[in-house]
């Protein structure tokens, strides 16, 4: 609809397809879009960020290599009974066995509304937690050449798509994205330096965040001068206002919306908690980000003694119970076909442990997508533990990143392949797995 | 082109003195505004850089009126584990001290301390490093404050506090770890250039890394007994006791050898604890040896006290020479500072204030925000060693630290959110703009009101109250002109004059609320007379609530 009457605009300002083609190889993403680069749907992504990179091998066992796996974490691997069997159906070269902490998962990848893509990373894993998850968050690689993305992929696709969903209007009063969990605002979602369109709501209390922030800052300079302190001024005046206009409607929504059922009392059942009341309020917002801390286990990962217990097995719960309350919750409030939640880590860890009860910074891990509308199950096959690199690193790479986010983008957020070119994925459209129904 | 590290000439001034005092300390005193305005740069630089000493030395037990740190000094694990919430409300205790000693400090050390503490972060609520840790920790950082950069670096490796937050007392050469490690290069010393190969960041490698943390090995908390006995003596390392010690048993031997980026430097490897810190001062000194080391510095510095925004002119021109003073001096950090803050590129050309191009390039971090607004205004605390419940539980803990700071800025001091620290200082491209969004910018707004909040009960945040009618009264020359209270408080507390329509907006709309300044005259005389502050209590609150939660005040 919407294209048909940009044409029609076009030739009514007596433009010519020539420069309607030009215009088309200058997409940028820091135009205002010029051309329909999304089939809007009402499809609502859930990020869950797993902080400090999540040991996959701990997660997610292979179990036709148990032997290996066991010999190489002598003292962190999980006994093989306590595993649990995730699908009998898999080919024996294929079995995998989950963290007993999962077991909340186990249910719901019997239900089919889990998929489990492995060995997921980018050519030339950095090491670094800030600069590996600077390139999840933009969409970048470890690649020595090339340009790589400076704008937060979320950010990059929110504003090609809904170039009038920026800012608040009559039609259209949510932020497009919703960040929790974290005080420090997301590069996922930035721009530019002075544009962000989401919010942070980390620490508030919905219900009551219009009345916190109304009027407080004052009236806003007339001007700003062209120096530092006028562009600091602008943007502060500038969160001001994108707060006071979003938290009235955020704290209207938050007070009409209601949970159907009772999510356990974690730091990540709060924030999917208040993710479902939102969208039971009426929210129209894009896309959430919520986050899990602590996967950095170098050390006491597993309990001396006691390789059930430790830092992972609680942040291994936590995220499994969190995310089976949040998925029964939609369900009961009717809202289950619209979610997809995803999770993701800037890096797997080391396939060896350290020696201290941990693991150092590895490559590839798993990654979860959750949802009733993805086809559930297993893709990519085990990890091959005999072919670690001389790091003793996970070295063969199934799934670039990149490539479930432009499955995600295209299939569920509905971004046209114009739209994926313009964000930098088209190398990945031939590649990216089917995960949707 | 002039030089533009070349020192300012002339006196100071009030703007320039503002943002001189603003970028280096916590403390915005009327009286040290006036006394820099009438120094040169350098004078004034001179004052802040003689650093001063802690007023109080150590923190104290609000139970029994004594200093506690050392009470645990020596004493097995467990016996101080037993407590747990003790130990992390006392822990708490020591950032309210040093928080005390920041706001009241008019040198620069207690912000440098900070800048430091951003190149070495730890999280001071990490289980297991004691509240003695954290105490030794932050008298590292105030110790070398204007010290010198390479010999911290290497006392940090032995810092207990640094120790237990990044494991490597449990790096071993049977088990290397490469945490702390990959740290020294990226965060602490030499920086992460860009990653040219598979396993090459340029200035290091991936296989730097892993004999890095080989290096490191055996580094294990201390000292073993109180008196440091075990402690081999040497030259390279403070002589006080706390801190961590070599143990060879743990260490591995063999030479070691690092890659192209180092000049393949071979560092042989220790057989005996005293060749330990001989290796360990090798592997030191092979890093800082490196121009990219005192660049990254240097940058780290400039980001921190200038400008985010290091473009070409400002690496050239600003960045290298001052990487060549660091060099010169092996890491001295005076002599850089001293040459940065003087300059004419920190402080502007010509004695036009507008000329000082970075004045309010910077967003407040939450400590700037509320310390310097606290200083101003000459609020008083509970004094910490009359009433040292009132001033740890009642104003600091319960107040400043769990009411203002993490309820509502999303902030703890000394408690960033990872290993690099806090986004506002390296996070590009927003950088200090990261500390305000839509979450944290309630707690902004909110904070003034808190403190004007009128207060009761002695739990009731230490009674701490902005009594800001005593504060005009003392410190405004003629209180009863409405338009000079204006002037005066914008003057101090905003960086640059206001444009007129912006001035009028806070005299007339915000302060006199559309009434006449013969109003505001006629109700100063009647406070005068009868000293009831009912009526000049409301526009006087109005007054500074709409400067300080005003887009101005938010920046520095």
């Amino acid at each position: 609809m919407k294209r048909r009457r940009f044409n029609y605009l076009l030739s009514l300002a007596g433009l010519s397809p020539l420069a309607l083609k030009l215009n088309k190889l200058h997409v940028n993403v820091f135009e205002p879009a010029s051309l329909n680069h999304c089939r809007e749907n009402s499809n609502v992504l859930v990020l869950i960020q797993l902080k400090g990179g999540n040991d996959g091998l701990n997660t997610l066992i292979p179990w036709n290599q148990y032997d290996l796996y066991a010999k190489i974490r002598p003292t962190i691997h999980i006994p093989e009974k306590a595993l649990i069997p995730l699908d009998q159906t898999l080919p024996e070269q294929q079995q995998l066995g989950l963290h007993p902490a999962l077991s909340a998962m186990k249910n719901q990848y019997d239900n089919g509304q889990v998929a489990i893509v492995q060995s997921v990373a980018y050519p030339n894993v950095d090491r670094s937690h800030f600069k590996s998850t600077d390139l999840w968050l933009t969409g970048g690689d470890g690649n020595p050449v090339g340009k790589q993305p400076e704008s937060g992929w979320i950010g990059r696709f929110l504003k090609n798509a809904y170039p009038d969903k920026l800012k608040s209007s009559e039609t259209f009063s949510d932020p497009l994205a919703i960040q929790l969990g974290n005080p420090n605002s997301s590069l996922a979602f930035q721009i530019d330096e002075q544009h962000d369109c989401s919010v942070n709501i980390s620490g508030q209390d919905p219900s009551g965040y219009y009345t916190a922030i109304a009027n407080a800052g004052g009236q806003p300079p007339s001007q700003y001068m062209d120096t530092f302190l006028g562009k600091e001024m602008q943007y502060i005046v500038n969160i001001q206002q994108t707060t006071c206009t979003y938290a009235k409607r955020i704290s209207s929504i938050f007070n009409k919306g209601k949970n159907a059922i009772q999510y356990p009392d974690t730091d990540l059942a709060n924030q999917l908690k208040t993710v479902a009341r939102l969208l039971n309020g009426g929210s129209q917002t894009k896309v959430f980000l919520v986050q899990l801390s602590d996967f950095d286990t170098h050390k006491d990962q597993v309990v001396e003694g006691n390789v059930l217990e430790g830092e992972h097995a609680i942040l291994l719960k936590e995220l499994s119970t969190a995310v089976a309350a949040f998925s029964e919750d939609l369900k009961q409030l009717g809202l289950d076909r619209k979610v997809l939640s995803m999770t993701f880590s800037e890096f797997g860890r080391k396939a060896t442990e350290n020696g201290d009860l941990g693991t150092d910074h590895g490559s590839m891990a798993p990654l979860f997508l959750f949802g009733t509308a993805i086809q559930g199950g297993i893709f990519g096959h085990n990890d091959d533990l005999k072919a670690l690199d001389e790091n003793n690193l996970l070295s063969k790479m199934q799934y670039d990143y990149r490539t479930i986010y432009t499955t995600v983008l295209k299939h569920w957020l509905g971004a046209t392949d114009e739209l994926i070119n313009a964000m930098g994925f088209d190398p990945f459209l031939k590649e990216a797995p089917v995960v949707f129904k | 082109m002039n030089n533009p590290l070349k020192t300012y000439r002339g006196k100071l001034g009030i703007h320039r003195a503002t943002h001189l005092l603003r970028r280096t300390t916590y403390a915005l005193k009327i009286d040290l505004i006036q006394d820099f305005a009438d120094k040169t740069a350098q004078e004034a630089i001179a004052h802040l850089l003689d650093v001063s000493d802690f007023t109080i030395p150590e923190p104290i037990d609000h139970k029994n009126g004594q200093p506690f740190i050392n009470v645990h000094r020596g004493k097995p694990k467990k016996l101080f584990r037993a407590g747990g919430s003790k130990i992390g409300k006392q822990k708490k205790y020591i950032l309210g001290w040093w928080i005390n000693e920041a706001k009241n400090d008019t040198s620069i050390r207690s912000k440098l301390s900070f800048f430091l503490h951003t190149c070495f972060a730890i999280q001071y609520n990490t289980e297991n490093v004691q509240p003695h840790h954290l105490f030794d920790y932050l008298q590292l950082l105030s110790k070398y404050a204007t010290g010198n950069y390479k010999k911290l670096a290497l006392e940090m490796v032995v810092d207990n506090a640094m120790l237990e937050f990044l494991d490597n007392y449990t790096n071993s050469k049977d088990n290397p770890n490469e945490n702390f490690a990959r740290e020294f290069f990226e965060l602490f010393t030499i920086g992460k250039g860009a990653h040219k190969a598979a396993e090459d960041y340029t200035t290091y490698t991936e296989e730097d890394v892993r004999t890095a943390a080989r290096l490191l090995t055996g580094f294990v908390k201390g000292p073993k007994n109180l008196n440091g006995a075990n402690l081999v003596s040497n030259d390279i390392l403070m002589d006080k006791p706390n801190r961590g010690e070599a143990a060879i048993e743990y260490h591995d031997n063999t030479n070691k050898i690092f890659s192209n980026a180092f000049q393949h430097t071979k560092i042989k490897g220790a057989v005996t604890e005293e060749e330990m810190w001989r290796e360990l001062s090798d592997f030191v000194t092979m890093i800082f040896r490196q121009q990219a080391t005192a660049q990254n510095i240097c940058r780290k510095m400039y980001r921190f006290f200038v400008h985010h925004e290091i473009n070409d002119f400002v690496e050239t021109k600003i960045i290298t020479p001052l990487a060549n003073i660091l060099l010169k001096n092996d890491y001295e950090l005076k002599p850089v500072l001293e040459k940065l803050l003087r300059s004419q590129h920190f402080l502007g050309s010509s004695k036009n204030p507008e000329t000082i191009q970075f004045i309010g390039g910077i967003c407040k971090s939450p400590l700037e925000l509320s310390l310097q607004t606290l200083s101003f205004f000459e609020v008083a605390v509970p004094d910490p060693e009359k009433e040292p419940k009132a001033h740890y539980v009642y104003w600091f803990r319960r107040g400043l630290l769990e009411n203002i700071y993490t309820a509502s800025m999303g902030f703890q001091p000394f408690q960033p959110q990872d290993v690099a620290g806090y986004p506002p200082y390296y996070q590009a491209p927003s950088y200090s703009k990261g500390w305000i969004n839509s979450s944290s910018i309630v707690g902004r707004y909110q904070m003034i009101k808190t403190l004007l909040k009128k207060k009761n009960d002695p739990e009731d945040m230490g009674m701490v109250q902005l009594n800001i009618v005593s504060f005009i009264k003392n410190n405004i020359p003629k209180p009863s002109d409405a338009t000079t209270v204006v002037k005066t408080l914008t003057k101090y507390l905003l960086p640059l004059p206001l444009p007129q329509d912006r001035f009028d907006y806070f005299l007339h709309s915000v302060f006199l609320d559309g009434y006449t300044k013969k109003v505001w005259q006629s109700e100063w005389k009647i406070f005068e007379k009868t000293g009831n502050t009912d009526n000049i209590t409301p526009p006087l609150e109005r007054l500074i609530t709409g400067i300080i939660n005003a887009p101005e005040y938010q920046v520095m």
